[in-house]
């Protein structure tokens, strides 16, 4: 089997934030924590967590838009933190994101012509027919017709937009696509058109997708894998299937039980969590999942658990599972 | 028995690009003690049925057509001082976000406090005790120290926790909450949730919950009414919407949701997007994207008919299943 | 030109207000830029004297009167608003020209770029806009050029402020950590996606600030800074004719006093719309 194309290694960042009077103080906020996994070609890895986990800014971190206090990223063989910065400028033709809110992330100026354009100008030197030509069929392929190369974003509908997005991000015909919530901010309707549209051009393309919700229905949807974050750390890892057949982690269990199902049935025991996740700026010892955790016990108060294999393709972070492997 | 009936309610909205046909005939019944779960897409008409109820609509907006009975009074009809005395005391509303829908200036125990004075006739001391019995039946940590609070020195969860106690200090009859958990992280929506489940079982509260999310209303409603475009055109209980659905509508949206075990397939999709509202629309609105789309659907409206107990569809595909 | 239903420039012309404003300020640029036609006194409109019809009270002959070298005072308005006009606009494009590439690159860029940039406008700013504007023109020497460049100088820290202060909104907004998540140049971002997104508060500001700058600029031409005999501007006609205000002859300072005037709120008013118009949150108040 070849290398994998995406090799993160113990990725942390931590942010300094100035407090009180005249900025003195100043106190960390660790938004990843020694986050580790690979990414195949061609396969999905979806992550999922709650508001902030770290998921997007280990998105940001792995395009250098923000830049990393540890660890490593290997993309394609090449480490992507120790690429200067124009060096890293034209890597970032091969690793594409596409955010949550089309109607942000793109221009409100530009048209749908010069917004799917702009990476070929960037990366390529085209003439004007080739550059029509590209555009036209890029529109194609996420299925929307030429006349979209004049409609500004505010003539688009959500799905549309998105759509363009995603157009621009295959423009410069990437390896690898960061997805970051893409259908978070869609109507179901629109959301399943989106994720229909993903799978076709992940077939045609064999892309790579980092998948980032906090949506697990729609996360084991698309997914192969799927790591589960919370607080910066990665707490289980396991295959897609796995996750919703064997949740191991406490907190797995619990976001399972708390995203409600479309199937009145299907009502059993719901797992309520206690309060709210704790600020990364103040994170408990330990675990730090581990004051609101029903299974808590003396030394998650202290000791963080090291990530452990269940099974094989199983990695999961709780003391629970101290005794395996 | 029905606590607030709509009847055939339509609003339009004045825009410099037109009007906008917003509701175009709304019919449904909230029955006493139950939650109704008002269920649709971006512009399908749920927020601006809610806000009819309560007379909070925009300035530009316009009831041209309905009613809505409230114990034997038409919420439409009523003068300004008694509507501002059934909001409130009667009839109360959560919002999506909690943090525009509290004043930052004033703790939240102020702010209960104010529903309170306004509803109840009681002492200072009184009040305070209720303050603290509220702020803890909602299950906020520490009730006696959180009524001294700023909103912004809560979390999301503890806001919207705190606008609940807040909508439940006059007592109301109907609490319609607007997506009240949109804003928020999964397991505190559960959270939530719950909390809205246990209210409405201990204090037979009805409530109507406005929410785009199908998972929520198979877990919390009884029963669901499906709007499309301004007009509802299928409700029934939970359970039968979600075993049976008739229109091709619901039956679309269902099959759109991603579920465990259907990983890579494609979804069922339903193609083309929702009408803009601003053109006038003379048949099914759902035409355009329905598969079993005949010729009548373009030119006439179906109307709600009876497909089961407490089952109403409006689709003219039953008609012919029924003739025939 | 095809108007989009909908876009500022539709909800301009729906604008009353904004419509008279616009068709005001057309009809005295049209009478500026077409004078020498328009008038049967251009020879005296350009400053030659015709000593034989001094102080002449308006007429049907001449509307608003003559002054003390029997000059039409109509002649001399229009080719007053050539130099009155000229003035306000260029000031507010050179402050613009100057402003708003200083406030864009001090606030996409930040670091002590920024602080020198905002510490140089503090500087300006220090000093109350007309004095400064004064003390520069005069030592530059009195002329129309050096007025304009006076006033200007006054003027480009504003609009460096707006500038980095919209700059600073807009970075923050998603298409640009898109953009630069495709690799685009920060050259190519500044230009392409901060530019066209900063330049509505620019304009509506720009808008404002002509008629002001018509009337510093006036002011600079009154005390005799500006522009210089035997041209003349609404200022110079305003400074010309204050001492026989008081002696009866009240149409000498009147006219370009009422040109300067309405000229200034017409920019005002019209600004006022353009911003409503280019901002869809306070469109519905129309």
């Amino acid at each position: 089997m070849a290398d994998p194309l995406l090799i993160v290694r113990d990725l942390s960042m931590t942010f300094l934030r100035r407090a009180g009077l005249f900025g003195r103080r100043t106190h960390q906020i660790r938004a990843l924590n020694q986050v580790s996994f690979t990414i195949e070609a061609g396969e999905t890895f979806g992550i999922v967590g709650e508001s902030g986990c770290g998921k997007s800014t280990l998105a940001r971190c792995l395009l250098r838009l923000l830049q990393p206090t540890g660890g490593s990223v290997r993309f394609d063989g090449v480490d992507l933190l120790a690429l200067g910065d124009e060096e890293m400028r034209r890597m970032r033709q091969r690793m594409q994101i596409v955010l949550q809110n089309p109607f942000s992330s793109l221009n409100p100026r530009l048209n749908g012509f010069d917004l799917i354009a702009e990476p070929l100008r960037t990366h390529m030197e085209l003439s004007r027919k080739e550059m029509t030509d590209r555009v036209a069929s890029l529109l194609a392929e996420v299925g929307l017709s030429g006349e979209f190369m004049s409609r500004h974003p505010h003539q688009l509908s959500g799905g549309q937009a998105q759509r363009i997005a995603l157009a621009r991000a295959l423009a410069p015909n990437p390896a690898f696509l960061i997805l970051d919530e893409p259908t978070s901010a869609l109507d179901v309707s629109v959301q399943a058109q989106i994720i229909n549209l993903l799978l076709r051009l992940q077939r045609q393309r064999g892309l790579a997708y980092l998948f980032i919700t906090h949506d697990l229905s729609v996360i084991q949807h698309i997914s192969d894998r799927i790591a589960v974050m919370y607080l910066g750390k990665i707490v289980e890892e396991t295959a897609s299937e796995e996750i919703f057949a064997d949740p191991q982690h406490p907190y797995t269990q619990a976001l399972l039980s708390s995203t409600p199902m479309p199937d009145p049935a299907s009502g059993g025991q719901r797992i309520i969590l206690p309060g709210t996740a704790p600020s990364a700026a103040n994170p408990p010892a330990g675990c730090a999942f581990h004051p609101r955790c029903s299974e808590v016990m003396e030394q998650c108060r202290t000791v963080f658990p090291a990530p452990r294999h269940t099974a094989p393709d199983h990695q999961v972070s709780c003391h629970l599972y101290d005794h395996a492997q | 028995m029905a606590i607030l009936t709509v009847e055939n309610l339509r609003v339009r909205f004045k825009t410099p690009f037109g009007a906008v046909y917003a509701l175009r005939g709304i019919d449904f019944e909230l029955a006493k003690g139950q939650t109704l779960g008002l269920v649709g897409e971006t512009g399908c008409g749920k927020s601006v049925t809610g806000r009819s109820i309560m007379r909070l609509l925009d300035d530009n907006a316009q009831v041209t057509h309905g009613r809505i009975i409230f114990e034997d009074k038409d919420l439409l009809q009523v003068d300004d001082g008694e509507m501002r005395r059934i909001r409130g005391n009667r009839i109360a509303m959560i919002f999506q976000d909690p943090s525009a829908a509290l004043n930052p200036l004033f703790t939240i125990g102020q702010q209960i406090n104010d529903v309170l004075r306004a509803h109840a006739s009681n002492t200072r001391e009184g009040r305070q005790s209720q303050i603290v019995e509220l702020l803890a039946s909602v299950g906020l940590p520490d009730p006696a120290q959180m009524a001294d609070v700023y909103p912004h020195q809560l979390s999301g969860g503890q806001q919207q926790r705190a606008m609940i106690a807040q909508s439940l200090a006059a007592q109301p009859d109907v609490i319609i909450a607007d997506e009240p958990t949109t804003a928020l992280d999964v397991t505190i929506q559960a959270q939530i949730l719950d909390l809205l489940r246990t209210l409405q079982r201990e204090r037979a509260i009805s409530v109507i919950l406005i929410t785009h999310d199908l998972g929520i209303v198979a877990e919390t409603c009884q029963h669901v009414v499906v709007l499309y475009a301004g007009r509802v055109v299928e409700t029934g209980s939970v359970a039968a919407i979600f075993a049976d659905p008739q229109h091709p509508y619901t039956q679309g949206l269902l099959a759109a949701l991603p579920r465990p075990g259907s990983r890579g397939a494609d979804l069922t999709v339903i193609p083309g997007s929702v009408p803009s509202g601003l053109e006038r629309i003379a048949g099914c609105a759902f035409a355009p994207r329905c598969e079993h789309v005949m010729d009548r659907c373009r030119g006439h409206q179906p109307a709600l008919a009876e497909i089961g107990s407490a089952h109403q569809s409006a689709c003219f595909l039953h008609e012919a299943s029924g003739d025939g | 030109m095809r108007i989009e239903v909908g876009s500022s420039a539709w909800f301009l012309i729906r604008d009353r207000v904004a419509l008279v404003c616009m068709a005001f300020l057309i009809a005295i640029a049209v009478s500026a830029i077409f004078a020498p036609l328009l008038t049967p006194y251009a020879r005296q409109g350009m400053g030659d004297p015709d000593l034989t019809a001094k102080f002449k009270p308006p007429s049907i002959e001449h509307p608003f009167g003559t002054d003390g070298l029997g000059r039409d005072q109509v002649a001399r308005l229009m080719f007053g608003a050539r130099r009155s006009l000229s003035m306000g606009l260029l000031v507010v494009l050179i402050a613009i020209a100057i402003g708003a590439p200083l406030g864009m690159i001090a606030g996409y860029l930040g670091g002590w770029l920024d602080e020198a940039i905002m510490r140089v406008t503090d500087v300006f700013l220090a000093f109350p806009p007309l004095l400064l504007a004064i003390a520069i023109a005069a030592a530059l020497g009195a002329s129309y050029t050096n007025a304009v460049m006076a006033i200007a100088v006054t003027w480009w820290p504003w609009y460096a402020r707006l500038a980095r202060a919209q700059t600073l909104s807009v970075r923050e907004r998603a298409y640009i950590e898109a953009a630069h998540s495709i690799g685009v140049r920060d050259r190519v971002i500044i230009g392409r996606h901060i530019l066209p997104n900063i330049m509505t508060p620019i304009i509506v500001q720009g808008t404002l600030d002509v008629g002001a700058a018509i009337l510093v600029a006036a002011g600079l031409s009154f005390i005799g800074l500006g522009t210089q005999a035997p041209f003349a501007d609404w200022g110079v006609m305003i400074s010309d004719g204050r001492l026989f205000f008081l002696s009866g002859r009240w149409w000498l300072s009147t006219f370009p006093g009422l040109a300067i005037f309405l000229t200034a709120m017409a920019f005002n008013f019209l600004g006022d719309s353009v911003r409503v118009a280019a901002d869809p949150r306070l469109r519905r108040l129309l």
